[in-house]
């Protein structure tokens, strides 16, 4: 599998929060948290793992799907899968 | 030039009264728009002869002190104008296997499904499991990308099991094949989990009681007024064109089909191409035959009639669905769904008879095929409503149809679909038909627009009026800033 630079990853990510939670750009820094701090509800972070899911081909397992709380966080774990 | 609002609701449906109140309660000056005569949409009633009837809604599901409806009902105040009555056993499901009830509390379904198929019944109970998990993640893993098909299978193997919650799905509208995982654990999470309540005096009163808070809150409502233009200037919406008067007003929210808002209302030219092509290509729900029957006090039954019946055992649903895409369903199936709003408050029928609704998925058909054969579908369906009162014929002082077309002329739902767009898993992410559209200001709200979780039901509708209120109080506290 081809890997995508970390950078592009995080905006492309952020992209999609800022889409589905329709947030301000400025909100959503690393280390919000989806739920807590930026007031999506959990829907909108199931749909997040979705578009990411579907965008990036992969499939992650349940164990790792409550670990993405944040966009660094989601980062991380897709960085995992994707490489 | 007339008034200026802050906002205009186009559509009085459980949407946009949901919508209309929230923002007036928060102090918007908000204009409501009805082309009907009587709030409500699908969640209202009609009266013949001392009959009365609801038009669509059987009754609500409330999960007390912890839903979106219980949680309304007590921030507008609803119970200042409506009562509700908690209806102990809602439903009663008589299938090839056996019969179950569905009951207020939940525990007492699962027992009873468990008594007609024993070997499932730990599976059964890890299916109720998953409906009422609050494990998002879990939920997310079990329902990602499924149709509800390959979910129950994860869980189920016998075939008259599963044929069970198909039948359900005709609160859908789609067969277990084609709709979402995700949508139809929503609905059987709030079928099975929620209580279902009955609004006295029927699903008018429910509508009423809204009118009435929107009013409170100083909230202005229109009847007979059709809306025919949404005004833009740029991409920006100004107000509407309503009976040749125009209201101007900061925000539209659009509680109509997007065929009625973007191509009738707007103009297709106005929109982008990628919007046009999306709206020409949306599969709608179903559509429905009602027929609503006013029976005399010599009924007799085969059946308690104190409950919405689900009878279908001579069915196994595989092929309900086909036919209502392909042709006759009303004549070639079997099953039956009725309900009977009398039992739950007596008022509602004259000299202790009975209000009984029918309800069939429909064909889509022009207003010329159903004046020419609706009396011939409802005869044959009341000769199957023989299995539940075998006298029916002998009792019948009212008798009213219903068609996909009465559906549109009352409610303007795109092809008198009954559900709003399909629950299909392509129809379901929240970009398909976001509630903020692509003209600035102009807002959608009801069953058309998606939030990720499904469209249809009243507490959907609702779920989506409050949050098309949300938006507009988010983006004005944007812009001021």
């Amino acid at each position: 599998m081809t890997t995508i630079p970390a950078d592009k990853l995080l905006k492309d990510v952020k992209k999609m929060i800022l889409q589905i939670g329709e947030l301000d750009e400025d909100a959503v820094t690393p280390d919000a948290k989806f739920v807590e701090d930026l007031g999506l509800d959990s829907m909108m972070a199931l749909e997040v793992l979705a578009s990411l899911e579907k965008k990036y081909k992969v499939k992650i397992p349940e164990e790792n799907l409550a670990k993405m709380t944040s966009l660094s966080k989601t980062v991380e774990v897709l960085t995992e899968h994707l490489t | 030039m007339n008034k200026k609002y802050d906002v205009i609701v186009i559509g009085a449906g459980i949407g946009g009264l949901v919508c209309a109140t929230s923002l007036a309660k928060r102090g918007q000056k908000v204009l409501l728009l009805e082309q009907h005569t009587s709030p409500g949409g699908y969640c209202s009633s009609f009266k013949r002869k001392g009959y009365t009837f609801d038009a669509c809604i059987h009754h609500i599901k409330i999960r007390k002190n912890n839903s979106l409806l219980s949680n309304l009902i007590e921030d507008f105040g609803l119970e200042d104008y409506v009562r509700f009555k908690l209806l102990n056993i809602s439903d009663l499901v008589i299938s090839q296997s056996g019969e179950f009830t569905v009951n207020s509390d939940v525990n007492k379904t699962i027992e009873n499904i468990c008594e007609i198929f024993p070997k499932e019944k730990a599976n059964i109970k890890g299916f109720f499991d998953l409906l009422n998990t609050n494990n998002v993640s879990y939920l997310y893993d079990k329902t990602r990308n499924r149709t509800f098909k390959q979910l129950v299978s994860l869980f189920f193997k016998d075939k008259k099991l599963i044929s069970i919650f198909n039948c359900l799905l005709m609160n859908i509208g789609l067969p277990m094949d084609r709709v979402s995982a995700l949508k139809a654990y929503y609905f059987f999470r709030e079928f099975f989990y929620y209580q279902s309540y009955y609004p006295i005096g029927g699903m008018q009163q429910l509508a009423d009681a809204l009118v009435s808070a929107f009013k409170q809150f100083n909230g202005e409502i229109l009847y007979k007024s059709d809306v025919e233009k949404i005004r833009l200037s740029g991409a920006k919406v100004t107000g509407i064109t309503c009976r040749d008067i125009e209201y101007r007003a900061e925000y539209v929210v659009s509680n109509t089909d997007p065929y009625n808002t973007f191509f009738k209302m707007i103009g297709e030219k106005m929109i982008s191409k990628r919007l046009a092509n999306r709206i020409s290509k949306m599969e709608p729900s179903i559509p429905s035959m009602n027929v609503y029957l006013g029976l005399s006090n010599k009924i007799e039954r085969n059946y308690d009639t104190d409950k919405s019946l689900w009878y279908f055992p001579e069915t196994d649903f595989s092929s309900i669905y086909d036919n209502i895409e392909n042709s006759a369903p009303i004549v070639d199936e079997k099953y039956l769904i009725c309900s009977f709003p009398s039992a739950y408050d007596t008022s509602l029928a004259p000299n202790e008879g009975t209000c009984m609704i029918i309800f069939s998925g429909a064909h889509y058909e022009t207003d010329q095929y159903w004046a020419k054969n609706k009396n011939r579908l409802s005869d044959i369906v009341i000769e199957r409503a023989r299995k539940i009162i075998p006298n029916i014929e002998k009792c019948i002082e009212v008798k009213s149809i219903s068609s996909p077309q009465t559906s549109y002329r009352y409610t303007r739902n795109y092809k008198g679909a009954c559900y709003g767009l399909a629950s299909t898993r392509k129809q379901m992410p929240r970009s398909y038909m976001p509630q903020k559209t692509e003209i600035d200001n102009l807002y959608m709200a009801g069953h058309w627009t998606t939030h990720g979780i499904g469209q249809g039901g009243v507490s959907m509708a609702a779920f989506s009026g409050l949050s098309a209120a949300n938006k507009i109080i988010k983006n004005k506290k944007r812009k001021n800033i």
